[in-house]
């Protein structure tokens, strides 16, 4: 299947043209990065219909953008960064404070033991931290990305990668400590 | 308390899941592994409960093509809409000037008449060449 629709028939140059990359770059690309950066996206934001319009966007604007030939390391990074400003610019904008999704109608009466009560108690201790916050330990330990990679995708600068880590990890860990997680891993 | 220099090989044996009794004696004792391995578990918990579902490549592709074919369409038609609205402005320009021209006899009106006759030319001529030739 090339188009899940045909394009409509409209004047001018192609537009895969405007595109930075072709269809079959673009479809390694996307199988490659899509479910991590929805991930991120996600838990990044709590709020999944959200996330799959940032992904979109993200994936739209990398298409658009005029970049010089790069590896898919590179490409990898920069979407990430326009995901990221992405999801700042949704916080800004609506000065957005995800509220515990406990309290989310899909999840009252729900099995304590679920999967997707797992997911809320995590989301929960993850909205507890700045999204900034989040960006951060996301990027260090899901990704594993290197101080300057997650440098490149924040805006910060790398020698302030590394202390700014440290501190969010130590209230992780403290948050996570309070809350009961991670019990088995202390025996 | 500072990062410990065995961070990265206690992230690998929380990665891989080979642990050395050795390594477990070490977090057992070192504060910054155990601040380590608990964010990095429920990290990784946090990224394997995340809603999995992404739309498929070719609806995205498809819909950044229908997308980038319209804002090109309307980045195309924006000097159109310069050229419009410029050739508008100096018509009424000229059309002012024509008024006073005809509401006067003074040499300044006739003058200013002519002036208001030729814009009103030019601007119309100029609109439709730009006009036919963006089409």
């Amino acid at each position: 299947m090339t188009h899940p629709l045909p394009l409509p028939a409209t004047g001018g140059a192609g537009v895969s043209e405007c595109l930075a990359m072709t269809e079959a770059e673009f479809r390694d690309f996307y199988t490659l990065t899509a479910r991590p950066l929805k991930s991120y996206l996600s838990r990044l934001t709590g709020n999944p219909a959200l996330a799959e319009d940032l992904l979109q966007e993200s994936f739209y604007r990398l298409l658009r953008a005029s970049l010089p030939a790069m590896e898919a390391a590179a490409r990898k990074s920069y979407l990430y960064r326009i995901a990221t400003n992405l999801a700042r610019d949704h916080f800004r904008a609506s000065k957005f404070q995800p509220a515990p999704l406990e309290d989310h109608p899909h999840f009252a009466g729900e099995d304590p033991t679920s999967a997707a009560h797992l997911s809320t108690d995590i989301q929960n201790v993850l909205n507890e931290i700045k999204p900034n916050e989040r960006e951060l330990m996301w990027l260090a330990y899901v990704e594993g990305a290197s101080h300057r990679e997650i440098a490149a995708v924040t805006g910060l600068k790398e020698a302030s990668v590394r202390p700014l880590l440290f501190r969010v990890r130590q209230k992780l860990a403290a948050l996570l400590r309070e809350r009961g997680f991670g019990k088995e891993n202390q025996q | 308390m500072t990062i410990c220099d065995r961070e990265q090989e206690l992230l690998a044996a929380l990665r891989s899941g080979n642990w050395t009794p050795e390594l477990r004696a070490h977090l057992a004792a070192c504060e910054s592994c155990a601040d380590a391995a608990i964010t990095a578990e429920f990290l990784h918990q946090a990224a394997a409960t995340a809603d999995p579902h992404v739309p498929p490549a070719g609806l995205v592709w498809w819909k950044a093509q229908l997308r980038a074919r319209r804002e090109s369409a309307q980045a195309a038609a924006r000097p159109v809409l310069i050229a419009e609205r410029a050739a508008a402005i100096v018509a009424l320009l000229g059309a002012v000037g024509a008024l006073a021209w005809l509401s006067s006899d003074s040499t300044l009106a006739a003058l200013a008449g002519i002036v208001a006759l030729v814009l009103l030319t030019t601007a119309a001529a100029g609109a439709l060449l730009f006009a036919w030739s963006k089409k």
